[in-house]
């Protein structure tokens, strides 16, 4: 008797050894194996994951709608997956390397050249697909493509313009500006706008946004047409200073406290303690439903040599560890079809790229002058180049131009501060 | 023969049973220890030494790796932001530790039980240990800039504005330690209360007696026999001080300039938005060799004012 039950109980701990080895074989072989495998969901359907940079809840509203509606009509299921914009990028490169990225991912303009070692090139898809590009706006195709090779089909497009707050504008009985004013013109109404703890504008070093300042200003760039990088450029060494100086000299924009650029500007446009911002037609949703006053827009002030400005959209791609590159483009095709981006124009979240549906958009906006303003400003606009190193450049924008905007260092100095971290080019 | 038989089958009876005890022992022991130790074999012990195998090489996350030796510490240690940052650390450090120490023990020592609502208190001065470091850090984001509401009252108030104290590099540090006590502490002042209620009462009844004020009674009496705890939270402090990231990162992204870059959004930069793995992983070494260091010299130290026999 006690033999026997010795015996069962040497049996079940061989066996509880047995599960436990088996256990930490299958918790090794999760930790193994990452990449996207092709998952279904019970009803058959395909799984897509798509990472996507979202900023509050009107947008991820918005971008779950697409999720929904294009994954009914390409026949998968499409899990929307959010980060904010200045971590996406992070992320996705991280992501992309390591092989572990979601099929569908979204790709800004000026950093398909960062991203594309990771995606997969979609023009023998296209061409499979015989899907039609011409609908789309060119310079978003151009600005997707790297090397040749096109890495995403585009939603939207638009120009760096200037957002302003009518309300502020009318209080302060300074006339709303027009398409195609001048720096000269936008420092005056500035300084009349600063009053009382309020203030002009509010200080970006974002890239793309002081990117934009600086071209529209003097034509100074840091990126050359070709997307070469040019850290010791003077031209844009002297933008860079005449933006500075708004805060420091002109003392039409408060001190600049550091930190994430784009939350701190929109922040502090949307609470009415600066009247005027720069961002782009993306913003659009955000800026009405946060903003609890009337919103204009207009071009980015002209300086003398200046007068451009950039102009930078998105995108949604594959990546190249995607399982079912095939459904994730039937995805694609849906994501940018004529409805849903017709939807997203007409909802205020995108300027469409497909050039048929950017009515839509204009219409939403509801802003007189808007049409002006967007055509002037395309006309105006350059695609802004890509870089492989343009995230680097960024986050050493948004962690040096402080020093410049608060004038705390010449901006030349500055530049050379940052030229001395990044990689030769 | 008998007798041999007899004690030779005692003797391979007695080897049967702790045998078979022993058999069964070793059976369930790893059984049981096997799920803990495949964790800390994959999640611990292979990144590590993966860390320190990819510290040798040029390791790129896209591309073929190649082996530098000793480059990537040569390279890193001779790096003038990496001395910046190295500096940038050790100077929140020294801010920080003590700061957190004193103000946490400070406050436990006052937290007697003849404090009405010391729960309450305690509770309190626990909320910020206990809320997400990004919740607390966006909301310090708006005391602290122009117009926030610390510059917002001095206006009002006495009519002079308040430093930029994120967008001045000589501030930015000052403000992210006096962010990261008020965050820290609490969890401090938890243990230290907790060890100060453990103080037998009969030995501060015998000071009182042989007259010891309070003063006296707190370092003669409550210190020493707090001093283990006091240790303990000095050491983990020191640590976790040497790791900031958070703070910084989302206060001030590291600037301006480089005025509050920390080792670690270093390792962060050169691993992530650099992509160079093996200076990151460098790095990482160096900065476990920093933490050893302190902590090894901590261990020595203790000896000369740590009481563990109560």
């Amino acid at each position: 008797m006690r033999r026997k039950a010795r015996t069962t109980v040497r049996k079940s701990a061989r066996g509880t050894a047995l599960l436990a080895v088996a256990i930490a074989l299958a918790v090794s072989g999760i930790a193994a194996c990452g990449g996207s495998p092709a998952a279904t969901t019970a009803d058959g359907k395909t799984e897509l994951t798509w990472a996507m940079w979202v900023s509050g809840t009107e947008d991820t509203n918005a971008w779950q709608k697409v999720a929904d509606e294009a994954g009914a009509a390409a026949g998968v299921h499409i899990t929307l997956q959010g980060s904010t914009f200045s971590d996406h990028f992070t992320k996705m490169s991280t992501q992309l390397a390591a092989g572990d990225a979601p099929c569908l991912v979204a790709v800004q303009s000026l950093r398909t050249a960062q991203l594309k070692d990771g995606m997969l090139p979609l023009g023998d898809l296209v061409k499979s697909n015989n899907f039609d590009l011409s609908v789309f706006d060119k310079s978003m195709l151009d600005g997707l493509s790297a090397d040749g090779n096109l890495y995403a089909l585009p939603y939207d497009v638009g120009p760096v313009m200037m957002f302003y707050n009518k309300d502020m504008f009318a209080a302060a009985g300074v006339p709303e500006p027009k398409p195609g004013w001048t720096t000269a013109e936008f420092l005056e109404a500035a300084k009349k706008l600063t009053t009382g703890g309020k203030y002009g504008i509010a200080a970006n070093p974002n890239d793309l946004a002081i990117e934009s300042q600086v071209l529209a200003f003097n034509g100074g760039r840091v990126l050359t047409p070709a997307g070469k990088l040019d850290l010791g450029n003077a031209d844009f060494a002297s933008g860079l200073q005449w933006v500075s100086d708004l805060t420091n000299v002109q003392k039409v924009s408060p001190q600049f406290p550091g930190g994430d650029a784009l939350f701190y500007a929109a922040n502090q446009f949307y609470s009415s303690a600066v009247a005027m911002s720069v961002d782009g037609p993306w913003s659009l949703l955000d800026a009405k439903a946060k903003a609890r006053f009337n919103v204009g827009v207009t071009t980015l002030p002209a300086g003398p040599g200046g007068g451009k400005t950039y102009s930078a959209g998105s995108g949604w791609g594959i990546s190249k560890n995607c399982a079912t590159p095939d459904k994730a483009f039937a995805a694609l095709k849906e994501m940018t079809s004529a409805k849903i981006l017709g939807e997203l124009g007409s909802a205020g979240r995108a300027l469409p790229a497909r050039t048929a549906q950017q009515q839509l958009w204009i219409d939403h906006a509801n802003i007189p002058g808007v049409a002006d303003t967007l055509k002037a400003a395309s006309a105006d606009a350059v695609p802004i180049p890509s870089n492989p190193a343009s995230e680097q450049l960024g986050q050493l924008f948004n962690q040096y131009l402080v020093k410049a905007i608060n004038g705390q260092e010449p901006a030349a100095s500055v530049m050379t501060d940052i030229a001395a971290q990044m990689p030769p080019s | 023969m008998a007798l041999m038989t007899r004690s030779a089958t005692a003797a391979k009876n007695n080897r049967a049973t702790p045998a078979g005890q022993q058999a069964r022992m070793s059976w369930w022991g790893p059984g049981f220890a096997l799920p803990h130790g495949a964790g800390l074999l994959f999640f611990t012990v292979v990144p590590i030494v993966a860390t320190l195998v990819i510290s040798f090489f040029n390791w790129p996350l896209l591309g073929t790796p190649s082996w530098v030796g000793t480059g990537n510490f040569a390279k890193i240690l001779t790096d003038p932001i990496f001395r910046r940052v190295v500096l940038n650390t050790l100077l929140f450090v020294v801010l920080y530790v003590p700061l957190n120490l004193v103000i946490s023990l400070g406050l436990a020592a006052w937290l007697t039980p003849r404090i009405k609502g010391r729960h309450i208190f305690r509770v309190i001065f626990f909320i910020p240990a206990i809320t997400p470091v990004v919740a607390n850090v966006v909301v310090w984001r708006l005391l602290y800039q122009p117009n926030g509401l610390i510059d917002a009252t001095l206006q009002t108030t006495v009519g002079v504005h308040a430093p930029n104290f994120l967008g001045d590099e000589h501030w930015a540090m000052l403000a992210i330690v006096a962010m990261s006590v008020w965050q820290g502490f609490g969890y401090n002042l938890l243990v230290f209360s907790a060890a100060l209620d453990a103080v037998p009462e009969q030995l501060l009844d015998a000071a009182r007696i042989d007259g010891a004020g309070p003063w006296t009674t707190f370092w003669r009496i409550k210190f020493p026999l707090i001093s283990p705890s006091v240790f303990f939270a000095t050491m983990l402090t020191l640590i976790t001080s040497f790791q900031v990231f958070i703070q910084p990162f989302i206060l001030t992204r590291g600037g301006p300039g480089d005025a509050t870059v920390s080792i670690v959004q270093y390792i962060y930069n050169q691993g992530f938005a650099l992509h160079k793995l093996g200076i990151a992983s460098a790095g990482a070494w160096v900065l476990f060799v920093i933490i050893l260091g302190v902590t090894a010299v901590q261990f020595l130290g203790q000896r000369r004012w740590v009481h563990y026999d109560a």
